[in-house]
């Protein structure tokens, strides 16, 4: 029987569309994945020791098939972690040192969600920028933030505050940085900034409180600080904060714990994010939290202080009074998170009077620290250690001087540190730097404090 | 009032819903009997575990399809019968505007007027036909109506916001019913399209009282007016229900007994995400009203083609729906309204995810 019209045009109809499907299909295959772009803060090809290196794509991606396809080389430990469906970054586990050169690989074969495939690998030169500092200016009088370039010595101001500046702490990335800027209730807020001083934001506005100490985690999304709820001046003297936790990118702010009644200050991340350490005033010990489970455990101190944690995040030195010193003194201990034991850092004939919080080296294999190991009316001098307390080099010598602020350059070969003149109140702090290739110190800034490196 | 009519010889259809049920309720029964004896005796096999985890999901889909779907078919069966009785034949035919495509366009945005989902639109739309409505019209409002209409319109805005989504879901949904609809204008013979029953306009009952048939007689009260619009009603909602009933009893055995999550598996790819998505809204066959959510759900793993041509093609064709489609045209027809939408829907929604993001 011959079609009638309805059932020729309805044929000639289906199979005009099933070409089209076949030739959409045709064109999926030859089309392929578009090359997922790199974004760089600043000169392109150029990142901070620490990264961030982010990835962005133009479609959803099969998560799976692009974590299994990327690579460093050379190798670069690390964590590779969704921002979105097109958004990876990656998060080091190790700082690399700067002018190091590296290759970002995506390897072919990544799928987007919608079916196309890269079908050449992709792959990006990347350069670790030289790390650069940060630091209080005029830290007496009226005191900005300031970046410095410590090889050349270029620096400028970061900040135009009116002097209002009060605390600081530079993103693990390098990219940002907030700090603490005194507002008109003699209460502090905290303000964010990029690593050049621009896009000022008011991240937390808190009145007559005081919101200061503020410390990032290792993703740096999130900054910690203590708030102290009766002004600035009081509130440090009683030492009653309670810590809060501010997401950079939203701005929502909250307690960092569900227990309005516990204070606490001075708030530390590990390496990993996954626990926090801060003083606890009502316990008079450093707490330990895990962040994953809620389960915490004390570490008494009396010295109230940040815990200092390894770089591979299993141990944590405290200070504290050292009970069986005949003369009250304070001493280092050393928390092995994996035993859960307690020990003295430094080794038995090595005598101190009192200690500050120490620096590890990027690697976790050194450990600087300043000791007053002679007499009380001498500053603390900064000492080299191993990772076991073992003295190796006393960095610095000069009794009439107290060195404080330590902090290990970002590849591991230079501390940067401050100078304060005990003798000569009315002297200026001083920024110094460490190399320690050869040993040598060199005066970097005359009045400055609190330096800090920017990856 | 009225009077019986002969019914027409009965169809393919009618003969599978008149066994069907029959069918599977005793299948259902053995199947819940064979589980409950499991439970009692406590028979660790793992077959038998699994079917008797099965009944339980396979009643709880049964009536959440059924539940979800019944008010609307009430709905569509009570505007049927507004329209058979406060409408005659002349004054709907004078509302279809003279130019065809006009005409065929206009049918797709019926469905604004009338909220109801699929299951409400086919005895809607079979109404409007017996009523001298042109076929290609009927045909685009049955395909349209489920999506646009302001009940899917608000439940789609409330899933996904004014986002690309929401708009590309009615654009897509009226360009397809419309083209679908302008199709059938080629179609002359219009007995070729609709069932006998319907094409000739035979119903089971003949109202005795109208517009033309007896213009001398005194019009009928508004009351007794009411009273027919709810006797059609009634008599057209146990008509349709049967297919209702055996169509989600189909799907609440496929949605237990067949494994969406290897379904969901085969879904990537531009065209394969999308004829997946296709599928799994026939299988799932969820009311228009709510499929919105159930598609916001798909977003996060799916393409947006392939979630688009979840709403779009979900509304037009499912299981129920189909053989709602056999009680109202002739066979070839409904596999001419099952294969054109879905072709046309794969074609559109694969051409979205290529070109547009």
């Amino acid at each position: 029987m011959k079609p009638r019209r309805f059932e020729r045009v309805v044929v000639i109809t289906i199979v005009l569309l099933v070409a089209v499907l076949a030739g959409l299909a045709l064109i999926t295959f030859q089309i392929g994945l578009s090359n997922p772009q790199v974004i760089f803060a600043g000169e392109a090809g150029w990142i901070g020791g620490r990264g961030p290196v982010e990835l962005q794509f133009q479609q959803d991606m099969e998560r799976s098939s692009v974590e299994s396809r990327l690579s460093f080389e050379p190798g670069w430990k690390g964590t590779w972690r969704w921002v979105d469906d097109r958004t990876i970054r990656f998060f080091p586990d190790l700082t690399l040192g700067e002018g190091t050169s590296l290759k970002l690989i995506l390897g072919q074969g990544a799928r987007s969600r919608d079916g196309r495939v890269l079908r050449q690998a992709y792959m990006v030169n990347l350069r670790i920028r030289p790390a650069s500092l940060v630091f209080l200016n005029d830290p007496l009088v009226s005191t900005e933030l300031v970046w410095m370039n410590p090889l050349t010595n270029e620096h400028q101001l970061l900040t135009n505050s009116g002097g209002r500046v009060f605390d600081f702490a530079v993103s693990p990335d390098g990219e940002k940085i907030i700090y603490s800027r005194i507002n008109l209730r003699d209460g502090t807020d905290l303000i964010l900034i990029n690593r050049d001083g621009t896009g000022e934001k008011v991240l937390v506005e808190c009145g007559e409180f005081a919101c200061i100490e503020p410390t990032w985690t290792p993703d740096s999304r999130f900054v910690a600080y203590t708030r102290y709820e009766s002004g600035l001046t009081a509130s440090l003297m009683e030492g009653i904060g309670k810590i809060y936790v501010v997401d950079v990118e939203t701005g929502s702010s909250n307690l960092l714990f569900n227990n309005p009644g516990l204070f606490g200050s001075l708030p530390v991340f590990s390496p990993d994010g996954s626990a926090v350490s801060f003083y606890d005033i009502g316990e008079q010990a450093i707490r330990l939290v895990n962040l994953l489970d809620g389960s915490s455990s004390i570490i008494p101190s009396r010295v109230a202080g940040r815990g200092s944690w390894s770089p591979d995040g299993h141990t944590l030195l405290v200070a504290d009074w050292d009970g069986e010193a005949a003369i009250p003194r304070s001493n280092l201990f050393r928390l092995d998170l994996e035993s859960r034991s307690v020990s003295r850092f430094f080794e038995e004939t090595f005598e101190v009077l009192d200690v500050s919080l120490p620096a590890w080296s990027p690697d976790g294999k050194l450990v600087v620290c300043a000791v007053q190991t002679q007499s009380r009316q001498e500053g603390k001098q900064l000492w080299l250690f191993d990772n076991q307390g073992q003295p190796l080099v006393q960095i610095t010598n000069e009794p009439r001087m107290n060195y404080s602020s330590y902090q290990w350059s970002p590849d591991g070969k230079r501390v940067v540190f401050q100078q304060v003149n005990l003798g000569q109140p009315d002297d200026l702090p001083k920024i110094l730097i460490w190399q320690r290739e050869n040993q040598q110190i060199e005066t970097l800034f005359e009045n400055g404090a609190f330096p800090q490196w920017m990856p | 009032m009225f009077k019986q009519t002969p019914a027409v010889s009965s169809g393919w259809g009618e003969r599978i819903t008149a066994h069907l049920p029959v069918v599977i309720l005793a299948g259902v029964l053995a199947l819940a009997g064979i589980a409950r004896l499991q439970q009692i005796f406590n028979w660790q096999i793992e077959w038998l575990l699994v079917l008797s985890d099965g009944m339980s999901n396979f009643s709880a889909v049964f009536l959440g399809i059924f539940i979800e779907a019944a008010p609307y078919l009430l709905l569509g069966t009570l505007a049927s019968g507004l329209v058979e009785v406060f409408f005659s034949p002349e004054e709907l035919v004078r509302l279809v505007p003279r130019s065809r495509f006009l005409a065929v366009g206009l049918g797709g945005l019926l469905g604004l007027f009338f909220p109801v989902c699929e299951c409400g639109s086919i005895p809607l739309a079979r109404r409007l036909m017996r009523k001298g409505v042109p076929v290609p019209v009927g045909i685009a409002f049955l395909l349209a109506a489920p999506v646009i209409n302001p009940i899917v319109i608000a439940s789609t805005f409330a899933a996904f916001g004014n986002t690309p989504i929401f708009w590309l879901r009615f654009a897509l949904t009226l360009l397809i019913a419309v083209g679908v609809g302008l199709l059938f204008l080629f179609e002359t013979d219009m007995s070729q399209i609709i069932r006998p029953m319907n094409a000739d306009l035979a119903p089971s009952f003949h109202l005795d009282f109208g517009h033309d048939h007896h213009p001398n007689e005194q019009s009928p009260s508004l009351k007794q007016k009411f009273k027919k619009v709810l006797l059609i009603a009634s008599d057209e909602f146990f008509e349709m229900g049967r297919f209702l009933v055996v169509g989600a009893l189909l799907a609440a055995l496929m949605q237990t007994f067949v494994p969406q999550t290897w379904l969901l598996s085969l879904g990537q790819g531009p065209i394969l995400s999308v004829i997946v998505l296709t599928l799994l809204a026939v299988l799932l066959s969820v009311c228009s009203t709510v499929d919105s959510f159930i598609a916001l759900a798909f977003s996060s793993t799916f393409s947006t083609g392939a979630v688009l041509a979840f709403l779009v093609y979900g509304p037009m064709v499912d299981i129920k729906a189909t053989l709602m489609y056999l009680r109202v045209f002739r066979r070839k027809t409904v596999v001419i309204l099952i294969v054109l939408p879905w072709l046309l829907t794969l074609v559109a929604s694969a051409a979205i995810n290529l070109w547009v993001r």
